[in-house]
């Protein structure tokens, strides 16, 4: 048995990336103690609470149940790659405007999985925003403003999409 | 967590070679979302983690025919619940499969791994049941298909033998003028396990087809209580009693086994009433 590094290369937040992971270390360890991108929360360890929510190939994963050397040959989006030229995501935008944030430990991962659900529908109803949320806890019960604030951020993104045609 | 090795065979014949050598001690990687945690609460210890990945043989994709759906060993429950012929032609299934987990945990998840860990309380198995659904199982030496309903054996256990894979799922195309359906008691609405699943499958000439989960220590085919539907469908309640007959619930902190029960019924009412109102459109 063999469990030495092992050389994987992936785009991080639009950055072609190589580094060596142990094979039996997940995602979130990586991102975490080796990356030190430490906006990628730690909760539950078990792919239940959904703080450690990334973007893998556009979907929502849950980080801590994902292995390191999966994502060879992956792109991946964390909470840090949201920020686009000094500028916050429409979805953080509406987080703050909206008063969903609480002790905020969920909020990554809420965000991720938010930002997931409006890539590939920007006019999603309560029904679709409820699903696409429903691994992500947030013990605060924040929910409603969180709701709020997806249906807003989905608003400003068709409507920034309205004004780029 | 534990120390594993971790490799990623491209070929069929690499996989197949590698399992024979690690034995009892190689585990399969499919999505993952159950391995991953069952390497880390000490369930398995594997020494040895083999990824399906990018085995080039084994579909990510669904495939269709005539007499058909292949779900491949790496398709994810996601594509499955939102592919639009699954929604239209299989209901059941992709109402079942949207109940796994969650968005982030189907996204990951594939309905094979799902099927491959033999829970009782799995979604999508009363599902593939209803559907007559069939697996396709590979080895070194052989290919063979089993009925999913003589594939499960028990609580995290299956037919497979040692040195054999799923390679795929067929789903035959159900009946001319049929409708289904799945429907899931949890207390919650997302990300819960199953208090009781109960899938449907009625046809216009009058066949009834049942499938239980999370009542048994496998899901089970309610036989008995198809054929009194079938034959004397205004007594429903008759045939739902020779289902209740058929299970042997625990009891759990979702719910106590005479709950489960009860709650068979009213389900599987609830769900033969519902593909009545799908046959006819």
């Amino acid at each position: 048995m063999s469990t030495d590094l092992i050389e994987i290369h992936f785009s991080l937040n639009g950055e072609r990336k190589t580094i060596e992971v142990k094979p039996y270390h997940t995602l979130a360890q990586v991102l975490r103690d080796q990356l030190d991108l430490t906006g990628t929360k730690l909760c539950c360890e078990e792919g239940e609470c959904g703080a450690c929510t990334v973007i893998l190939n556009e979907k929502a994963v849950t980080s801590c149940i994902v292995l390191a050397p999966e994502i060879n040959g992956c792109e991946l989006k964390t909470i840090e790659g949201l920020v686009q030229d000094g500028e916050l995501d429409p979805v953080q935008e509406a987080f703050i405007e909206k008063g969903a944030v609480q002790c905020g430990y969920c909020i990554p991962g809420m965000i991720m999985s938010a930002k997931a659900l409006l890539q590939e529908n920007n006019d999603p109803c309560e029904a679709d925003i409820r699903e696409a949320l429903a691994g992500n806890l947030c013990r605060c019960a924040g929910y409603y403003r969180i709701i709020d604030a997806v249906t807003s951020a989905g608003k400003q993104i068709r409507e920034a999409n309205a004004a780029k045609s | 967590m534990i120390e594993f090795s971790y490799s990623e065979p491209d070929s069929l014949v690499e996989l197949l070679e590698m399992l024979e050598e690690g034995g009892n001690t190689a585990a399969l990687l499919a999505g993952g979302t159950d391995l991953v945690n069952h390497i880390r609460i000490g369930k398995r210890t594997p020494n040895k983690v083999i990824s399906l990945k990018s085995v080039r043989e084994l579909n990510h994709e669904l495939t269709f025919c005539q007499d058909g759906i292949t779900i491949g060993a790496l398709t994810t429950l996601s594509a499955i619940e939102k592919h639009s012929v699954v929604r239209e032609m299989f209901p059941a299934l992709a109402e079942a499969v949207n109940k796994i987990g969650s968005t982030q945990i189907r996204n990951k998840g594939t309905l094979v791994g799902n099927l491959c860990n033999a829970s009782p309380a799995a979604d999508a198995i009363p599902a593939l049941l209803i559907y007559n659904a069939v697996i396709h199982i590979v080895s070194k030496k052989d290919r063979r298909t089993v009925p999913v309903e003589a594939f499960m054996k028990g609580p995290g256990k299956t037919d497979l033998q040692q040195g054999e894979i799923v390679e795929s799922i067929f789903v035959p195309t159900p009946p001319a003028n049929s409708g289904s359906c799945y429907l899931k008691s949890s207390r919650r609405d997302g990300a819960d396990l199953t208090i009781v699943g109960a899938a449907a499958l009625v046809a216009l000439s009058g066949e009834v087809r049942i499938g239980l989960g999370a009542v048994a220590p496998v899901p089970f085919r309610a036989h008995a209580a198809e054929k009194m539907a079938r034959d004397e469908p205004v007594n429903l309640d008759a045939a739902l009693d020779e289902a209740v007959k058929q299970a042997n619930p625990i009891s759990d902190l979702r719910a106590s086994r005479e709950y489960r029960l009860a709650m068979i019924k009213t389900f599987t009412r609830k769900a033969i009433h519902i593909c009545r109102e799908r046959i006819q459109k």
